[in-house]
C-alpha cells in the first residue's frame, strides 16, 4: 500500500502540467475555468482539437487509435493535473468516456476504424440517447424504434435528459429493434449520425435557468446498417458494458473538481469571516473529510479494478458523492449568505450558487440515490430484490453515468 | 501509487481474523469483560506470542518494525468481535511513546514490551491525577507525564503502584478498561524520570495520534460485524410474512449503514497510509480516521437494535455491546468534535470566533 507516485510518474506530471499551463495562459486562456457544459462550445470544440492533435484526448487507448497506452497512474496523474490546471469541462467526454471504450470492447474492427480516431483527434462530440419520458429508472420499459429498411435502420421515438446533444456530431442510442419485444430483450445499440432532418434537438431549461439537457425527437431518422455494434437484440448487454475502469479516473478528475469547490469555500468564509463560526468550521472539516474519503474509495476502486468483481467501494460511490456534492451545495450557501443569492439581471450565478443549484441533480442522474440503495442492499448485500425487475437498468446506467455529466 | 495491501500485509491480515475468530466468541468476551483483569489472561498471552505487541517496535529491539497500516489491520480484525486486551495501552500507546523517547530506559522498556506479557499503561497527570487511563489496572508498568516530565513507575504487582491510588471505573463500554489514578503525598517522581522537556509533550502527542488510527480501525472491524449480523437477521426474522429484509424501509437503512461502513474503511486505510508516508500528516489523518470510523460505528450499530426490534434491546444480544464501545469511540482520545476543529485549524481557516 502506497500513495506516492515514482519520480518516472511525477516527470510525467510535470509534462502534462507544463502542456496545460502553456496553452490555458496563451491561445485558451478564455476558457480557462469554464465548467458551464454549455457556455463558449465553439471555443471549446477548438480546445478538443488540440487536446486530440497533442495526444492528450485519450491517453489510456491504444496507440493505433489515437491514444499514448497510458497505465492507470497516468491516467490519474493527467486527469488530476487537468483539473487542477482550471481547463475547461470536455465537450469530447461523452466520445472519449462512454461511445469510445464502448466501441474499443463491443465493436467490430470496422467500426473502431472508423469512430475512434475521430473521437480521440476531438473531430467528433457524442452524447448519449438512453432516458426517455416512460424510461428513467427503469430504462429497459424504453420505447424508441428502429426498423432495417434499405440497408438502414429508420428510427422512431424520443429520447430525453440528453446532455450536450446541440453540440452532438453522433449519439449511442439504444432502441428497440424487435418488433413487439419488451424489456431487456429485443433492444440493440445504434451509433446515429445527429446532422440530418429527422432529428429535433429542444432544449430543456432547468432550475439553473441554463440548458444542459435536452429532448431528441427521431422522426424517421437514418443510420447505417452496420453502425449497429454488437449484436442484434443484445443492445442490454453492450449498454451495460463495464465501464468502471474508466469511470475510476474520471472520478478522480472529478474529486479535483470538488477540491476547487472547496478551496473556494473556504476562501470564501475567510473573506466574510465565517470562517470564525465554529458550526461552518465544524461543517468544512466535515466535507474535507468527505473529500479525503472519496480520493481514499476511488483509490480502491482502480486498484481492484483488475479482479473483475465489483468491490464495496465501487457500489457504494455514487450515492457518497452526490449525496456529498449536495451538502457541500448547502455550506457553500451557507458561507456565502444572502450575497449568494443574488444572480445577474441574465439570471446568471457564480460558481458556488450554480453548483448548489445543480447539485440538486447529482442526486437523481445516472442512478437517483433511491435506486442506489436499492442496488446496494440487493446487488452487494443480497437482500430480497424488489417485486419487479427494474433494478439492474438504473444499477448500470450508474455505471455508465459519467462523473461530467454536467 | 499502489492502494492494495501487500503479500505479507494479507498474511498479517488473514492472522488476525483467524485469532479474532477464534478467540471472538460471545461468551468469552463477555467472561473477560466481566472479570476482575478486563481481559482474559489466556487471549492477552496468545496475543503476545504472536507477535503483535511489538507490532510498531524496532526489529533490534526484538519489534517487527511495521506501521500504522498493518496495525490498522490488526485492529480491525480484533475490534470486530470487542476482543478485551491491554494491546492498545501497550502495543499502540506505550509503544509509541517510547519510539519517540531516546535513551536506555525507553530500550529497554520496549524490549520487555515485545518479550510479552508486559502491559504498559500510560497517563497524563494534572494537578495528581490522571483521568481515563486505559488498562493501568493491569499495569506492570505505567508511563506518567508529571508537568514536563516522563516518569516510568513499575508496579508491585500488576496494577499496584508506589505513591498512586488506583480505581477502575465501572464504564459504560465494559470491552475497554479505564482507570482514574491519583497520586498520594508519598509519591516520589524524581528517581523514576525518563525524559524530560518538549519531547514528552510531543511523544504523549504521537501516542495519542496512533491510537486514534487504531481505535478506529477496530471500529470500522465493529461496524462490518454490526452490517453483517444484521443483514443476517433481517434476511431470517418473517413479518407480515414476508422477510423483513424484503421491505425497502428496511433494505435501505442497510444500504445507508454500508454507505458509511465503506466510507470509513476507505479513510482509516488512507489516513493509516498517509500517516506512515508523511508522518507530518498524522495529526490530521488521525482526527480523519477517527472521526469517520467513530461515525460509521455510531451508525451501525444504532440501526443494528432497530432493525432487530426488542431483541436487539436485550442484554442477552451483541448489539448492546457495540452500541456502547460505538459511544466510548467517539470520545475516546479527544472528541469528534474537537478532532474536526483539528482539520479546520490545519485548512488555514484562523482561530475559531
Amino acid at each position: 500500500m502506497r500513495l506516492a507516485f515514482t519520480a518516472e510518474q511525477e516527470a510525467f506530471r510535470a509534462e502534462v502540467s507544463a502542456w496545460l499551463k502553456a496553452q490555458l495562459s496563451g491561445l485558451f486562456a478564455d476558457i480557462r475555468g469554464i465548467t458551464s457544459q454549455t457556455a463558449l462550445a465553439d471555443r471549446r470544440r477548438e480546445w478538443e482539437r488540440v487536446l486530440g492533435e497533442a495526444g492528450w484526448s485519450a491517453i489510456g487507448w491504444p496507440k493505433a487509435y489515437g491514444g499514448r497506452e497510458a497505465d492507470l497512474a497516468k491516467q490519474v496523474i493527467f486527469a488530476e493535473e487537468y483539473t487542477r490546471a482550471k481547463a475547461p469541462g470536455r465537450l469530447g467526454h461523452m466520445g472519449v468516456e462512454l461511445a469510445g471504450p464502448t466501441i474499443l470492447h463491443f465493436g467490430n474492427e470496422a467500426q473502431k476504424k472508423r469512430f475512434l480516431p475521430k473521437i480521440s483527434a476531438g473531430e467528433e462530440m457524442w452524447c448519449q440517447g438512453y432516458s426517455e419520458p416512460g424510461a428513467g429508472s427503469d430504462l429497459s420499459n424504453l420505447r424508441t424504434k428502429a426498423r432495417l429498411r434499405n440497408k438502414k435502420w429508420v428510427i422512431e421515438g424520443q429520447k430525453i435528459w440528453t446532455s450536450l446533444a446541440q453540440f452532438a456530431d453522433w449519439c449511442f442510442l439504444v432502441c428497440r429493434t424487435e418488433e413487439g419485444s419488451k424489456g431487456r430483450e429485443g433492444l440493440s445499440y445504434l451509433l446515429v449520425p445527429m446532422h440530418q432532418p429527422g432529428i429535433e434537438i429542444r432544449p430543456i431549461r432547468q432550475m439553473t435557468g441554463e440548458a444542459d439537457f435536452n429532448e431528441v425527437f427521431f422522426d424517421g431518422a437514418v443510420t447505417l446498417a452496420e453502425n449497429l455494434v454488437g449484436e442484434p437484440g443484445q443492445g442490454w448487454q453492450v449498454a451495460m458494458g463495464t465501464l468502471a475502469f474508466e469511470r475510476g479516473v474520471s472520478t478522480l478528475a472529478q474529486q479535483m473538481h470538488f477540491k476547487n469547490e472547496l478551496d473556494q469555500i473556504i476562501e470564501a468564509a475567510k473573506a466574510n469571516g465565517s470562517a470564525g463560526d465554529p458550526v461552518i468550521r465544524q461543517r468544512i472539516a466535515k466535507a474535507w473529510r468527505g473529500l479525503q474519503t472519496m480520493r481514499a474509495s476511488a483509490l480502491r476502486m482502480l486498484s481492484g479494478a483488475d479482479s473483475g468483481s465489483l468491490s464495496g467501494a465501487q457500489f457504494t460511490y455514487k450515492i457518497y458523492w452526490a449525496t456529498w456534492h449536495r451538502s457541500l451545495g448547502e455550506l457553500a450557501m451557507d458561507v456565502l449568505g444572502q450575497a449568494g443569492e443574488v444572480a445577474t439581471p441574465d439570471y446568471e450565478f457564480p460558481e458556488l450558487p450554480r453548483m448548489y443549484l445543480f447539485s440538486r441533480a447529482d442526486t437523481i442522474y445516472a442512478g437517483t440515490n433511491q435506486i442506489q440503495r436499492n442496488l446496494i442492499a440487493e446487488r452487494a448485500l443480497g437482500l430480497p430484490r424488489e417485486p419487479r425487475g427494474t433494478d439492474e437498468c438504473a444499477a448500470d446506467i450508474s455505471r455508465f453515468g459519467s462523473p461530467f455529466c454536467r | 501509487m499502489q492502494f492494495e495491501f501487500s503479500e505479507e500485509q494479507q498474511l498479517i491480515r488473514g492472522m488476525a481474523e483467524g485469532f479474532a475468530r477464534d478467540r471472538g466468541a460471545s461468551e468469552s468476551v463477555r467472561k473477560a469483560m466481566e472479570s476482575e483483569l478486563g481481559f482474559d489472561s489466556a487471549t492477552w498471552q496468545a496475543i503476545c506470542e504472536l507477535g503483535l505487541t511489538g507490532l510498531l517496535i524496532r526489529e533490534d529491539l526484538g519489534g517487527q518494525g511495521l506501521g500504522a497500516v498493518e496495525m490498522a489491520l490488526v485492529f480491525e480484525a480484533l475490534g470486530s468481535h470487542l476482543i478485551p486486551s491491554p494491546l492498545l495501552a501497550t502495543g499502540v500507546l506505550a509503544a509509541t511513546l517510547l519510539a519517540a523517547i531516546p535513551g536506555e530506559s525507553s530500550f529497554r522498556l520496549q524490549r520487555e514490551i515485545t518479550c510479552g506479557n508486559f502491559v504498559i499503561a500510560i497517563a497524563d497527570f494534572n494537578k495528581g491525577d490522571a483521568e481515563f487511563v486505559l488498562d493501568a489496572q493491569a499495569a506492570d508498568c505505567l508511563l506518567a507525564k508529571v508537568e514536563d516530565q516522563l516518569v516510568a513507575v513499575r508496579a508491585e504487582r500488576p496494577g499496584v503502584f508506589p505513591g498512586i491510588e488506583v480505581e477502575r471505573l465501572t464504564t459504560m463500554d465494559q470491552t475497554r478498561s479505564l482507570v482514574h489514578l491519583r497520586m498520594t503525598a508519598d509519591f516520589d517522581s524524581k528517581p523514576l524520570v525518563i525524559a524530560r522537556g518538549v519531547e514528552v509533550n510531543s511523544a504523549f502527542e504521537q501516542a495519542l495520534q496512533m491510537g486514534r488510527i487504531a481505535i478506529a480501525a477496530e471500529a470500522v472491524g465493529a461496524a462490518r460485524q454490526c452490517l453483517a449480523r444484521t443483514v443476517e437477521y433481517t434476511k431470517q426474522r418473517v413479518q407480515f410474512g414476508r422477510k423483513i429484509a424484503s421491505f425497502q424501509a428496511v433494505k435501505h437503512q442497510l444500504a445507508d449503514v454500508m454507505v458509511s461502513v465503506e466510507a470509513a474503511i476507505s479513510a482509516v486505510y488512507f489516513a493509516a497510509c498517509a500517516a506512515t508516508e508523511m508522518p507530518e500528516e498524522l495529526a490530521r489523518m488521525a482526527a480523519l480516521a477517527k472521526v469517520e470510523a467513530s461515525e460509521a460505528l455510531t451508525h451501525a450499530a444504532g440501526r443494528m437494535i432497530q432493525l432487530h426490534g426488542g431483541i436487539g434491546f436485550t442484554w442477552e444480544h451483541d448489539a448492546h455491546l457495540y452500541f456502547k464501545r460505538a459511544r466510548a469511540t467517539a470520545t475516546l482520545f479527544g472528541s469528534n468534535t474537537s478532532l474536526d476543529e483539528v482539520i479546520a485549524r490545519s485548512l488555514d481557516l484562523g482561530d475559531a470566533a
